[in-house]
């Protein structure tokens, strides 16, 4: 937490103030000043068509941030409320849903977005949607047997012989009783995200450039790297510091919210 | 209003279990009837059907694999078993309520006891919210916790057993129900704490004039609750008197068993030293002899007893389903 907070709060003021804090156009192109090392000019030194890294890396918080955070979002718009009806209803129908779900855990995750990214719209809009389909099952399963084990409790039962009726259930005592733990699918999730975006945009097939996303300029560095090594490193640290913090953050809450500690 | 007929009258109800194993007959033809202010125990040892037939009156019998196949519950005139799942709801909590064994488990850890029983007035009463916080603390003065203006915003976890299941009992009274189902509510609690809250219990009931359904398998709380008391064995009735009437002239062998199996501190015992006990176990539910159940344990038995007893009135108020009795 210590150290995972700090880094995510610069993260996120990045993300927030990027055309403040960008000391350059990250798109501009400046052909005389191509794989430079870092300079007063240029702190983390310029790519193959010249633009400034330092830039292109902070306008990336952006991307990487928002495109976890709204494919997390859909995941858990469509994974919880499939877990808790499928613990709530019950019976055959429960069977089916999770059974559904089981197969879409079975996909491999870049396979499916690559084919995904390669023959639907190439857009953001598909990056995130594909991203919220592959890790919507988890939020679906942790719900799902989260609230089967709530849904036997002691409460839920005498909640219920005090005249609750089924919605009150899952949303007066069921959800907000698991609340802790999809905190912490949620931060999980959000770093597997940010990573599975990076691996696609490396491949090329996520983010478009010019627009700067980290995985993409890695991708692209990496062909430089012997030219100058120096400069693929940035958008790598920037990246890792990023999920680090994210999984230090999760780490944290999941100790911290565990539903057995004294509030 | 002084009417004719019972608060509660629960007709030959049985209630069943469909099984992998087979058909579990839970409830096996219950009949009783509870009056206005009256405390009815319902004793018998573990799952001879005590708890399901107070589920069965909730209408809380998990169904499937549950059903109620046959019989009446009768509350305030009318038939619960013919009532939907909405009409039920607003019965539950409201006119009859139920206090469970367990008082550790028994509320929601992540919101606050006051929190709580608010939610119950306001889902019954629709009173206001200030209303509410008014109530809250009012039920909560009524079961006796100390300092209840500040109590109500404690969690469940900041307080003792005995201390929840003051509140169980706060949120069970809060919307004045005729009738109570008690389950076992003092079994998990340390024997002083036991006195109070039936103590606690005895004393709200005159004070509402509420009926309670005392389900316990300890005679002791029997003895000094209960005004008639209902002996179960394999799901039905086998006893059925007035609270003194079955300590002091116990008819059934299965009572009297359980009665002597009880050390008594003015009855030295006898001279092996040993308690009584009844021999033998429990036949399965799922696989009742013909006749009657207790037929196998009971050192009385005869060859009528491969007939099923019907109830033989000893007295007027109690009845016994026992072939010795009959007259």
């Amino acid at each position: 937490m210590l150290v995972g907070a700090p880094i995510l709060l610069v993260l996120i003021f990045t993300a927030c103030f990027s055309s403040f804090l960008a000391p350059a156009d990250p798109i501009k192109i400046d052909t005389k000043n191509i794989l430079k090392g870092p300079s007063r000019l240029h702190p983390f030194g310029t790519d193959q068509i010249g633009r400034d890294i330092l830039s292109r890396v902070i306008y990336g918080s952006r991307v990487s941030l928002s495109v976890a955070g709204a494919a997390v979002f859909f995941a858990t718009l469509i994974g919880v409320p499939i877990g808790l009806l499928a613990s709530y209803i019950g019976g055959r129908f429960e069977n089916i849903l999770m059974r559904v779900i089981d197969v879409f855990v079975c996909l491999p995750e870049i396979f499916v977005a690559i084919v995904a990214m390669a023959f639907l719209e190439h857009s953001l809009r598909t990056l995130i949607f594909t991203i919220g389909l592959l890790y919507f099952p988890q939020f679906a399963r942790v719900t799902y047997s989260v609230a089967s084990s709530i849904k036997t409790k002691d409460y839920i039962l005498s909640a219920v012989t005090l005249g609750a009726g089924g919605p009150r259930i899952v949303f007066r005592e069921i959800l907000p009783n698991m609340a802790s733990v999809i905190i912490v699918q949620i931060s999980f999730t959000m770093s597997f995200a940010m990573l599975l975006e990076a691996g696609l945009s490396f491949l090329g097939l996520g983010v478009m450039p010019p627009q700067p996303s980290w995985g993409q300029m890695a991708g692209t560095l990496k062909d430089f790297i012997f030219i100058n090594p120096l400069l693929v490193v940035f958008p790598s640290v920037a990246l890792f510091l990023a999920v680090f913090a994210i999984n230090m953050i999760g780490d944290w809450l999941q100790d911290w919210l565990n539903p057995e500690i004294v509030r | 209003m002084k009417t004719e007929t019972p608060l509660l009258q629960v007709e030959d109800l049985h209630t069943v279990f469909y099984t992998d194993a087979g058909v579990v007959k839970a409830v096996n033809g219950v009949e009783f009837a509870l009056d206005q202010k009256q405390i009815l125990g319902l004793v018998g040892e573990s799952g001879c059907g005590k708890t399901v037939t107070g589920l069965s009156i909730l209408g809380l019998i998990p169904q499937p694999p549950g059903r109620i196949e046959r019989g009446h519950i009768v509350f305030e005139g009318t038939d619960l078993l013919t009532f939907s799942e909405k009409d039920m709801r607003s019965i539950r909590g409201n006119r009859i309520a139920m206090i469970f064994q367990e008082p550790m488990t028994s509320l929601n850890p992540i919101f606050t006891v006051g929190y709580q029983i608010r939610e119950v007035l306001h889902i019954h009463r629709r009173v206001s919210k200030q209303e509410a916080k008014g109530l809250t603390v009012e039920m909560l003065q009524n079961v006796g916790l100390p300092d209840p203006a500040k109590r109500m915003h404690e969690y469940p976890h900041q307080m003792s057993g005995g201390m929840r299941q003051r509140v169980m009992i706060a949120m069970a009274l809060c919307c004045s129900p005729r009738l109570i189902i008690a389950d076992e509510p003092t079994t998990a609690l340390d024997v002083t704490i036991q006195a109070q809250i039936l103590e606690l219990i005895h004393r709200l009931k005159e004070n509402t004039g509420t009926a309670i359904l005392l389900i316990t398998h300890d005679l002791g709380v029997i003895a000094e609750m209960a005004d008639t008391v209902a002996v179960m064995y394999t799901g039905s009735i086998v006893e059925h008197a007035p609270c003194d009437d079955l300590f002091d002239t116990p008819c059934h062998p299965y009572t009297l068993g359980l009665i002597h199996s009880i050390p008594k501190i003015d009855q030295p015992l006898s001279e092996t030293k040993r308690l009584q006990t009844i021999a033998g176990v429990v036949p399965s539910l799922l696989d009742l002899p013909a006749g009657c159940s207790f037929q196998e344990r009971c050192i009385h038995v005869t060859t009528k007893c491969r007939l099923n007893p019907p109830f033989f009135y000893v007295s007027d108020t109690h009845r016994v389903r026992c072939w010795l009795h009959e007259r």
